[in-house]
């Protein structure tokens, strides 16, 4: 390595650390802004969330799902410790069911509801064809729903 | 046959986004043959002048 | 380290060209058969999986050809063998193609599964940024008509802009994201059955042909570019 190479590396490699420490900071200071929803855990323990536009995500209930009419629907919202009741008036996207992932936006309201104005449906990170979930519901071996 | 076209349901969805990706892919790749033809044409000519 | 490319190096590429053609649209063919015909459908999502095997390469190698972009101009910034400048501008544009078919591909997907074509989550928002420096690198270098000051230029943006790279990674992670994490890993067993592994490891393979066959043809591309610039000076 030339002397001067040597010196480009020195001066790439201080540089790059300083880019690497500005950016770490910003992603610091941005982590509020780049959480897309909350979970409902999160939002009880925060009243101060209450009366603002937010997204809400988590699991839904089972055997919570009630319709009022074709077009209102009603359901909770879990992560596993804690509950938060949904109002939504509008269509449920396909893959929206009990037990799923989901994600509404709307407003957090001041009795602890929660009014959605829309409704996004999340789907996990398996895939599998319908045969083997037959299959492993048989045998006993699926751990889903 | 008509099953697969009909994609269960999903067949715009599907169909068009395979037919958008390969679509591009093969744009893309003629876009850059072609651009190599015409620069080596360029290429020829320049060298062409200086000589 | 100084490796000079010479008139046999060029051939050997050009020579290699159509059997590299052929092999690609040869393993896209039987990765579509797979993809369309050879594999079950999902659970819970139907058929509308099936644009993962489009989807998700298109992801990798958006990431892995920046990756590559990012570590030329690294070693082209060191070493000043130009060389290294020519890889990165010969694979930039084959990286920003790769990343525009992920994105829209996956709005695509999205409105069928999610309901919607498009959300700000972070996963979404980092890869049209990984979009944006693709195009800021290219047209950078175009923009700036000193060559040696826009090649520095824009490898100083894409250098900076690797950090988007594990950010990208990692969204899934980090931050609750619409997006679902990582299906494939190198920590845990793919959540994927076999079944549907097949037609995306054979339309990887394709995706990845595809990117040596138009990057060795935009080498030979950016190589004659740079002659023409040498000349016309």
């Amino acid at each position: 390595m030339t002397s001067l190479v040597k010196s480009r590396l020195i001066k790439f490699l201080l540089s790059l650390i300083i880019v690497l420490i500005a950016v770490l900071i910003i992603i610091f200071n941005l982590r509020d802004n780049i959480i897309y929803f909350y979970g409902p855990t999160e939002l009880l323990k925060n009243p101060d969330k209450q009366g603002q536009i937010m997204r809400l995500g988590g699991l839904v209930s089972v055997d919570s799902v009630q319709n009022e009419t074709d077009s209102i629907f009603y359901f909770s919202i879990t992560d596993g410790d804690n509950e938060i009741e949904v109002k939504y008036e509008g269509i449920l996207p396909n893959l929206f069911a009990e037990d799923k992932g989901v994600v509404v936006e709307g407003v957090y309201m001041n009795d602890g509801r929660f009014i959605a104005n829309k409704v996004l449906a999340k789907h996990d990170e398996n895939y599998m064809p319908p045969e083997v979930i037959e299959t492993l519901k048989k045998s006993g071996k699926w751990q889903g729903e | 046959m008509n099953e697969l076209l009909d994609m269960g349901g999903y067949a715009f969805f599907v169909w068009s986004s395979y037919g958008i990706f390969f679509f591009s892919l093969v744009i893309f790749f003629l876009i850059n043959i072609l651009n190599l033809r015409k620069y080596e044409k360029i290429f020829k000519k320049t060298k062409k002048k200086i000589d | 380290m100084y490796i000079k490319i010479n008139n046999n190096h060029i051939e050997l590429i050009k020579s290699a060209n159509p059997y590299l053609i052929f092999a690609t649209t040869f393993v896209f063919i039987i990765g579509l058969y797979y993809s369309l015909f050879q594999s079950p459908p999902d659970y819970i999502q139907g058929d509308s999986m099936r644009i993962m095997y489009i989807h998700v390469p298109s992801a990798w190698f958006a990431l892995m050809t920046y990756s590559i972009l990012a570590g030329s101009c690294v070693l082209w910034f060191i070493t000043r063998n130009p060389l290294f400048n020519v890889v990165a501008r010969s694979i930039a544009q084959v990286g920003m193609v790769f990343t525009l078919m992920s994105l829209i591909t996956g709005s695509i997907w999205g409105k069928p599964t999610w309901g919607v074509w498009w959300v700000w989550d972070a996963r979404l928002t980092s890869m049209l940024i990984l979009f944006f420096l693709y195009i800021a690198y290219i047209f950078l270098w175009q923009a700036i008509s000193n060559k040696e000051l826009a090649s520095k230029i824009s490898a100083a943006l894409a250098i900076i802009g690797f950090i988007n790279i594990p950010i990208i990674k990692f969204s899934v992670d980090w931050w609750n994201t619409l997006h679902q994490p990582a299906s494939i890993s190198k920590l845990s067993a793919p959540t994927i059955d076999v079944s549907m592994l097949i037609p995306l490891f054979i339309m990887t393979a394709a995706c990845f042909l595809f990117l040596v066959t138009v990057s060795l043809i935009r080498f030979r591309l950016v190589l004659i570019e740079n002659k023409i610039l040498r000349t016309s000076n």
